[in-house]
């Protein structure tokens, strides 16, 4: 009798503690802190990310050209463009703005350079990714083609598909203006 | 649906306006693209100079002036410490940039000058400059060793430099 009044106790413990856990989900998705520090934490990685290639062009160009995938004569546009898209995503996921789709589109991003990493390592080449160029920042992170920088960018593609579920962004441009726009119908 | 839609308007317009940032970005970037075609990037990349801009280059010694007539015409006369890459023939100009390599890859300014603004040598030698994938501005002096002369500037004769 005492051993069922036991394992009854242990299992509404163990009810609870998932009940925790599933609120703790449940919370970041609705938007607490937490899916606030990540989408600013993620802003910023793209927004240095991008910066840095910005500045160098040329080089990014031969990165671009390194992961032969498309003619070498093409790569100059990408080599514009992309860093650019980098740093608006950072900012629009910084401020808040538009987030749905700056993290969508961060998250295909990712999904497409996981797909060019993978098509390189199965040709068997090695060379650095030139992903975020954090060596530049002194953080000495060997960005060199492995099976482990597909895992980090799935990751991080789960990270902006996480940002893009979450129902409310608390310390952003789009809650402030959802606060400003009930305070006018009030 | 509806959500949808207005998600991937969203992203068409994060696209739309970085091209544009690039596009404006790069007309400032001191190293970006030279958005032209192939062959008008070739003139693009090689630039006329006068005399007096040439001396000016010779001056701040941050060119390497290549002379690009035949090797006996050097000896005999050519700009105080210009290097020879005669153009032709090309078994030649080929040992002369090896030769010279080291002096190429330090980032210097390449200035090249012929016989006068009719001899094809410096543009032969800028053309085979480019086919190396040398990706930066290559001068040419326009009136050659001639109009160098006659300014006044200085040159070497003879065997030793």
């Amino acid at each position: 009798m005492e051993r069922c009044g036991s394992s009854r106790i242990r299992r509404k413990e163990q009810v609870k503690i998932e009940d925790r856990r599933v609120g703790f989900v449940k919370q970041v998705l609705y938007g607490n802190s937490v899916s606030a520090v990540v989408r600013i934490v993620l802003g910023v990685l793209m927004l240095f990310s991008g910066w840095f290639k910005v500045l160098d062009p040329e080089g990014f160009s031969a990165v671009i050209v390194q992961y032969d995938l498309m003619p070498a004569a093409w790569a100059s546009w990408p080599a514009l463009v992309l860093p650019v898209v980098e740093c608006m995503i950072g900012l629009f996921l910084l401020f808040g703005f538009r987030i749905r789709a700056a993290s969508l589109l961060a998250a295909l991003m990712m999904l497409f350079f996981t797909g060019a990493i993978a098509i390189n390592l199965a040709r068997g080449n090695i060379f650095d990714c030139g992903c975020f160029e954090l060596n530049r920042l002194g953080i000495g992170i060997d960005e060199t083609l492995s099976p482990l920088l597909i895992v980090r960018d799935l990751v991080l593609c789960g990270a902006f598909m996480l940002v893009f579920f979450v129902k409310r962004h608390i310390f952003s441009f789009e809650a402030m203006r959802e606060q400003m726009h009930l305070e006018n119908i009030e | 649906m509806n959500s949808f839609r207005e998600i991937a308007r969203d992203m068409v317009f994060i696209i739309i306006l970085s091209s544009v940032v690039a596009a404006g970005i790069n007309l400032f970037h001191p190293r970006g693209f030279i958005l032209v075609g192939k062959s008008e990037y070739g003139r693009k990349q090689v630039v006329d100079i006068s005399v007096e801009e040439a001396k000016v280059k010779y001056d701040s010694d941050i060119s390497v002036f290549i002379d690009t007539r035949d090797s006996q015409l050097f000896r005999h006369e050519r700009i105080k410490g210009a290097v020879s890459v005669p153009a032709l023939p090309e078994s030649v100009r080929a040992a002369a940039f090896e030769k010279h390599f080291q002096l190429l890859s330090q980032g210097k300014e390449v200035v090249l000058y012929c016989s006068g603004s009719g001899c094809g040598d410096s543009s032969m030698v800028a053309d085979a400059l480019m086919a190396m994938d040398y990706s930066r501005v290559i001068y040419i002096i326009k009136k050659g060793i001639p109009g160098w002369k006659d300014a006044g500037h200085p040159v070497s004769e003879g065997r030793n430099k």
